[in-house]
């Protein structure tokens, strides 16, 4: 049990310092305010209001289609380094002398 | 008849396809609403901690060999793991920053500042980025875990 607390203390710690560290940088204006006044209330209103006509009236399909951006760019992500780890692998096992060639 | 460690194995994989659930609700706001996004997201944080105590071992023994030799693929995983932990903290804590519904319900009023909104977004992007990479150099533990589970139907002898 107290390693278990432990454990997650831990965890917390460090993104309770991350958070600390983050926090001290913001007041400070590090990132800046950059997404204020007018254009953030456009923003916020876009993105809060006006589900588009068919996610309206389908409010599961609406949520579905909305969710596809992510799940591709996590899927084109993951197939991409998936497929650069087997060409690495491939090329690192490439044997350094050409093969004989085979057969006839 | 199932082990231990094949047990484990299974909840370990539940537990990450419902991080993974959450993160995928969690990371398009638009169509899901604010109020479902900032439940999503705080629920995401508590089951990361969960995830992250369960890899306690991977996480100490890669940490205390950080500078003897270590395989590319290790050393590549810890760097991300870093940068996907760094991600995913400053995303779930500037969202609760910036929170307009989950924090009023539950009666807490936090600093609004519009660099947390910045931060909030540019965090996310980049964890969306890094997850896509970190589900994908576990690979082959995932699709083992689906080939050797009953619906798969090639259940270990
Ligand atoms: C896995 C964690 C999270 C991810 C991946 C994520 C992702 C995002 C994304 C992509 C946006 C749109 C940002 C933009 O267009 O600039 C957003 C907006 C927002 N998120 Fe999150 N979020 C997470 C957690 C949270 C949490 C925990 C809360 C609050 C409790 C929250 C509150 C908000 C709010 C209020 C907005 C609207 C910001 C605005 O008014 O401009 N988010 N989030």
């Amino acid at each position: 049990m107290l390693k278990i607390i432990g454990r997650i203390m831990a965890i917390l710690l460090v993104a309770g310092a991350l958070t600390a560290a983050t926090n001290v940088a913001v007041n400070n204006g590090v990132f800046g305010s950059r997404l204020g006044g007018e254009r953030e209330e456009h923003e916020r209103n876009e993105r809060d209001g006006a589900p588009n006509s068919l996610s309206a009236r389908y409010p599961a399909l609406g949520v579905a289609v909305g969710l596809l951006p992510t799940v591709l760019k996590l899927g084109v992500l993951g197939v991409a380094t998936v497929q650069a780890g087997n060409l690495a692998k491939r090329l690192r096992r490439r044997p350094a002398a050409p093969t004989p060639a085979s057969g006839a | 008849m199932v082990t231990e460690s094949r047990k484990r194995t299974i909840t370990t994989g539940i537990i990450d396809v419902v991080l993974l659930v959450l993160f995928i609700g969690a990371a398009e706001p638009r169509p899901t609403g604010i109020l479902w996004h900032e439940w999503l997201g705080i629920a995401f944080g508590v089951i990361a901690v969960v995830h992250i105590y369960r890899s306690w071992d991977w996480i100490v023994a890669t940490l205390s060999r950080v500078f003897a030799q270590q395989t590319v693929t290790t050393r590549f995983s810890l760097v991300l793991n870093i940068l996907v932990f760094v991600s995913m903290t400053l995303a779930v804590v500037s969202g609760i920053a910036i929170s307009r519904e989950a924090l009023e319900t539950l009666g807490i009023e936090w600093l609004t500042n519009n660099a947390w909104r910045g931060l909030h977004g540019l965090s996310a992007e980049a964890a969306v980025i890094l997850v896509g990479i970190h589900i994908a150099m576990h690979w082959k533990w995932i699709v083992n875990l689906v080939r050797r589970t009953p619906i798969a139907g090639t259940v270990e002898a």
